[in-house]
């Protein structure tokens, strides 16, 4: 069976900056986990220490079941792509991919058809006699993830892959990447700061922060249950409104776990169906209502559970229009077709679509 | 040639450039110049004043630069030029070798497995090379009688070795300093030990720095003159204390003969720089011109 377990794995250097903080993950067999965070969270020093290019101060590094702490990086048979690549700059395209099966002794025809399989599934074979500064952004990419996929190792790790790729050339490569990881059916972490990487690319997203892991879910699961106020900030363009409010009543629970709980909140009293964990709550207590911006839609001046707010700013994004509304000193944003007719200063009313407001305790979080 | 860039139309600025940059190549050009020419001038045109420019070329000059005429007549006698000219090549050529091995492997240990003190450490190499050497001399010529190694090629060599090292570890480490150590981790990754590490991934990278390294040594080791003087025998004397010791005796100052071993002496180093021109350009502007 091959996975990565990390368990209570922490980092802590020379400077006492506890870089990676006690951190517990599974990474199953043919998994792709993507670490997720903002820059400094610990993100690539964990990835650093599956690959053992940096120690581990205290926790275990288990891949395929054995202890790795104490293997050097070249006995580890792990592989890593590199975020600029480190192709090595004096071989060869052609030499560069073969370099990691000389570690394997195998003999010269061996080589030679490995390279070959791999230059022809990443389109590689008309630059194999061309050196590293001789290649467009896209092939070093190609490179790097074909020098890693040439031997089989027991599991592949990627720091931040297409980060240096344009827009465009990022789209294809992400399906690419996605195509060989299924292929390859390796436990995979990934590495990025970029959350539509980690959406597309990823089984699971493990969000980090603070040398701390916050969550570890599925896409669709971090997307629609973010733990936390941090995740669900973090998660999802544009951000997840936090409306302060504040707990005045919660109704019956209902069959399938959800209950109808009063708040309020930009001085409205709303009615909204959530989720039942917000029975366990006090009354009068603050809370923090989020809705993600495609969440709301307008609604006409009396409807009942609606927010009253100005708009401020309008930002047309093309197919859809985010729209920045004000009220008692909050903001709100809130993305609506572009057919919608808004105009500045104009006073509007929305309201969360059903059972799409998430509610986060006054410690910051969800209430399940 | 001012010609040719003036078709591109470098303009009237671009015209006085090159006029100032011909005006003062020429006076750095001019004591080479004035001394090859001086090395193909019969005595009487050698000492000529003004300069003659035009004269009548002679190779007299370099005969007896191997074989030094007889004054009572009959067959000449061998100067032994010969042999001075291999100790400078042998001599220079291996302490600046060795040097620049040692070097490199400290220089690598000095850049990527850093110890408590590392700089001080650095520090205290360069130090040696802080103090004119002249301090040093009455120690070192103690320390050679002491251990029988004046007028040896391993006293020699070794001085100048260690006279090339401080030199060589700084350089070569600012070489790997500049290296991507992610590469380096690639080749973790794929399986590489440590030495291969090392001599597989890093030392290519830095083949145009050690290149660099070497001809400067080389430059500084060639003309060395003050230790070679006071440490080397008969056997192991190096050009230029052999060039001093024309000097003087029957015939005085011999200034063609001064001048062909001058122009002998210069053609190693013009070869070795004109080989590795190519790397040494690389060389010295090593890390303005990657990424």
């Amino acid at each position: 069976m091959f996975d990565i377990r990390l368990s209570k794995l922490t980092k802590r250097f020379d400077n006492d900056l506890v870089a990676v903080d006690q951190v517990d993950l599974t990474v199953n067999e043919g998994e792709v986990m993507c670490l997720l965070g903002p820059s400094g969270c610990g993100k690539t020093t964990t990835l650093r220490m599956i690959a053992g290019l940096e120690s581990a101060t205290s926790g275990d590094i288990m891949i395929a079941g054995k202890r790795v702490n104490d293997l050097p990086t070249r006995e580890r048979n792990v592989a890593m792509t590199f975020q600029f690549y480190a192709l090595y700059p004096s071989l060869s395209v052609e030499e560069n991919l073969a370099y990691p099966l000389h570690a394997d002794k195998m003999t010269k025809a061996q080589i030679a058809e490995r390279v070959g399989r791999v230059a022809e599934a990443l389109d590689l074979k008309s630059v194999l006699q061309r050196k590293p500064h001789q290649l467009g952004e896209g092939e070093k990419q190609r490179v790097a993830v074909g020098r890693s996929i040439v031997r089989e190792p027991t599991c592949f790790l990627f720091d931040e892959p297409l980060s240096r790729l344009d827009i465009q050339l990022r789209q294809t490569m992400r399906t690419q990447i996605k195509e060989i990881l299924t292929t390859l059916d390796k436990p995979t972490v990934i590495v990025t700061h970029d959350q539509i990487e980690a959406l597309t690319m990823a089984d699971r997203i493990a969000v980090m922060r603070a040398g701390k892991v916050e969550q570890v879910a599925t896409p669709d699961d971090l997307f629609s249950m973010p733990a936390n106020v941090f995740i669900a900030s973090f998660i999802g363009t544009p951000q997840m409104n936090l409306i302060d409010a504040e707990l005045i009543g919660v109704g019956p629970s209902g069959a399938d776990g959800w209950v109808d709980a009063k708040f309020r909140a930009l001085g409205e009293e709303i009615s909204e169906s959530v989720r039942g964990g917000v029975a366990d709550l006090p009354l009068g207590g603050k809370v923090k209502l989020g809705v993600r911006p495609r969440s709301f839609e307008f609604a006409s001046r009396d409807t009942k559970n609606a927010l009253h707010a100005v708009v401020d700013i309008i930002e047309p994004m093309g197919a859809e229009t985010l729209a920045h509304l004000v009220e008692s000193g909050q903001d709100l944003r809130c993305v609506v077709p572009y057919t919608t007719e808004l105009s500045v200063g104009e006073r509007v009313s929305v309201r969360a679509k059903r059972r799409q407001l998430h509610v986060f305790d006054s410690a910051g979080l969800l209430v399940e | 040639m001012a010609r040719v860039s003036s078709n591109r139309g470098i303009g009237r600025k671009g015209w006085l450039y090159t006029l100032g940059a011909g005006v003062v190549s020429l006076a750095y050009f001019f004591p080479v110049f004035y001394i090859i020419s001086t090395a193909f001038k019969t005595r009487v045109d050698a000492l000529a004043m003004p300069i003659r420019f035009i004269f009548t070329p002679t190779l007299d000059n370099f005969y007896s630069v191997f074989v030094r005429a007889s004054t009572e007549g009959g067959a000449g006698t061998e100067t032994g030029f010969g042999l001075y000219f291999f100790n400078s090549v042998f001599i220079g050529g291996s302490s600046v070798f060795i040097a620049l091995i040692i070097g490199t492997a400290a220089a690598y240990g000095f850049s990527r497995f850093p110890l408590r003190g590392n700089d001080t450490y650095l520090f205290i190499i360069l130090t040696t090379r802080m103090l004119p050497p002249i301090i040093a001399i009455i120690p070192i010529f103690v320390l050679f009688r002491v251990f029988s190694l004046s007028g040896s090629y391993t006293g020699i060599i070794a001085l100048y070795t260690a006279f090339n090292l401080p030199f060589s570890i700084w350089m070569v480490k600012s070489f790997f300093d500049d290296l991507d150590r992610d590469i380096e981790d690639a080749a973790r990754m794929d399986g590489s030990s440590e030495w291969s590490v090392f001599w597989k991934i890093c030392l290519p990278q830095i083949m145009a720095g050690l290149a660099a390294t070497f001809v400067f040594a080389v430059i500084l080791t060639w003309n060395e003159f003050l230790f070679a003087l006071m440490l080397t025998g008969t056997q192991t004397r190096t050009v230029p204390v052999a060039l001093a010791r024309t000097i003087g005796g029957q015939v005085g100052v011999d200034w063609g003969l001064m001048s062909a071993i001058e122009t002998l002496f210069i053609i190693p180093v013009v070869i070795v720089t004109f080989l590795l021109q190519g790397q040494l350009l690389r060389g010295v502007t090593f890390g303005t011109i990657r990424k």
